[in-house]
């Protein structure tokens, strides 16, 4: 029984690598825009925790991970960024309402034991039915 | 305490105008380096894995000739190797691997370009007008400021291959690129807005136009309203708003291509479809004639 992950991010390479580094811990399911990030939480949510970057393409990742609290609150947010400045961590934190804030590069065993601690805290969905 | 006051020396306030467009364009540099590296280190890090997870199926495989030889029945041999593709998970790795490797050296491919290209792009100022492939220089902003356009547009380049060098104040010429091309990615963006999936482009052309160099960085945004097309060149005037941007970019470029260069500068715009501004650099031999005629070479 694993728990789900939904990555969003626009590098299909940088999708991949979580894909590859992950597949024993977690199962990880991808989207490469805001949009079809909303639209996979909908179809096959509920996740355990949503990772996305801060920017991309059509919907900045702050106003994407707010329209992911409402459709599914339970879910975690977490940001994985290269452009991690103190303001954009601030607003993360306060529009986003994010659990918490990782900067690239991040290396795979970290971001895996830090979604282990975070799903190990308090998550309605822990695992997969 | 000593106090140092600096001249109003032409190459210094070049040099610092363009320290501070890199200082602009560095935490999108580091964004564009960093993306990479994530992946690269990752991919690396499963490689090393699938390493660990073969080492004893490759153990298993070159006891294999012993166990052929010492009489081993075939059904068991084939268990045998059954249970080596299963345990090393053979079927995902002969996909996954040459995956991995190829995308990590495409992320190597990458870092590289945008490390050659800040290096290209940030050459010291300088008072001499020289050759300049304008080509290999628009590409070199495009790649250096892939982070301030990449979520609004597509950049789409068409190089005239035959076009000669343009003798200018290379570090200049850029920074005339990179203010039409934020400026390009700026107008879209307002278009395009928050939540919308759709991308613009920004179309970028050279042509040789009988002696000048012809530069054409087109945007599909909303157009220039009538009001403000008088302004456009402007210093001060900025549509902004604070902390946005400084939307001095066409007034910069004006300034380095009519003042500096002898160039030309305009702009074609159309509410609704966008702004296409045209650039227009005078090329070597006319470069040169103006050269002797400012010595009484040529009348």
């Amino acid at each position: 029984m694993k728990r789900r992950i939904l990555f969003v991010d626009d590098e299909q390479s940088l999708l991949d690598s979580y894909r590859r580094s992950l597949r024993d811990q977690f199962e990880v399911d991808f989207a490469l825009s805001g949009q079809q990030g909303l639209d996979t939480m909908r179809a096959n949510g509920p996740y355990a925790a949503v990772v996305s970057d801060f920017r991309k393409p059509g919907m900045d990742g702050i106003s994407f991970l707010s329209r992911a609290r409402e459709i599914s609150p339970g879910t975690l947010r977490v940001i994985l960024t290269g452009m991690s400045g103190i303001p954009n961590a601030v607003q993360a934190v306060k529009d986003g309402d994010v659990y918490c804030f990782l900067a690239k590069p991040c290396p795979s065993h970290l971001l895996s034991e830090l979604l282990t601690l975070v799903l190990c805290l308090d998550c309605p969905f822990p695992v997969q039915p | 305490m000593r106090v140092l006051i600096a001249e109003d020396d032409p190459l210094s306030r070049r040099q610092s105008q363009k320290l501070e467009a890199i200082g602009q364009l560095a935490p999108g540099v580091a964004h564009e380096i960093n993306t990479p590296m994530q992946f690269i280190g990752d991919n690396v890090a499963f490689l090393g894995e699938v390493w660990t997870s073969l080492k004893p199926a490759i153990a298993r495989f070159m006891a294999m000739p012993q166990l052929l030889r010492s009489g081993a029945a075939p059904a068991l041999l084939a268990d045998e190797i059954g249970a080596m593709i299963t345990d090393a998970d053979l079927e995902y790795l002969i996909n996954e691997f040459p995956r991995a490797v190829e995308q990590s050296l495409e992320g190597v491919r990458r870092v590289s370009k945008i490390v050659r290209a800040m290096k290209d792009f940030s050459r010291p100022a300088s008072d001499q007008k020289v050759p300049v492939d304008i080509n290999a220089a628009i590409e070199t902003t495009v790649t250096v400021a892939r982070n301030e356009w990449r979520y609004v547009a597509d950049v789409v380049t068409d190089f005239d291959p035959n076009l000669p060098a343009v003798v200018c104040l290379a570090g200049e010429f850029n920074q005339v690129i990179l203010c039409l091309l934020v400026n390009a990615a700026h107008a879209i963006k307002d278009v395009i807005g928050d939540g919308s999936q759709a991308k613009g482009q920004i179309t970028i052309t050279t042509r040789r136009q009988e002696n000048m160099a012809e530069i054409r960085i087109s945007d599909t945004g909303s157009g220039i309203p009538e009001a403000m097309r008088d302004r456009v060149f402007d210093p001060f005037f900025t549509t902004k708003e604070a902390g946005t941007g400084t939307g001095q970019g066409p007034a910069i470029a004006y300034s380095v291509v009519a003042q500096q260069h002898n160039g030309k500068i305009r702009f074609e715009t159309e509410l609704g479809k966008g702004t296409t501004f045209i650039v227009q650099f005078p090329l070597e031999e006319t470069a040169l004639d103006h050269e002797q005629y400012e010595k009484g070479l040529i009348r």
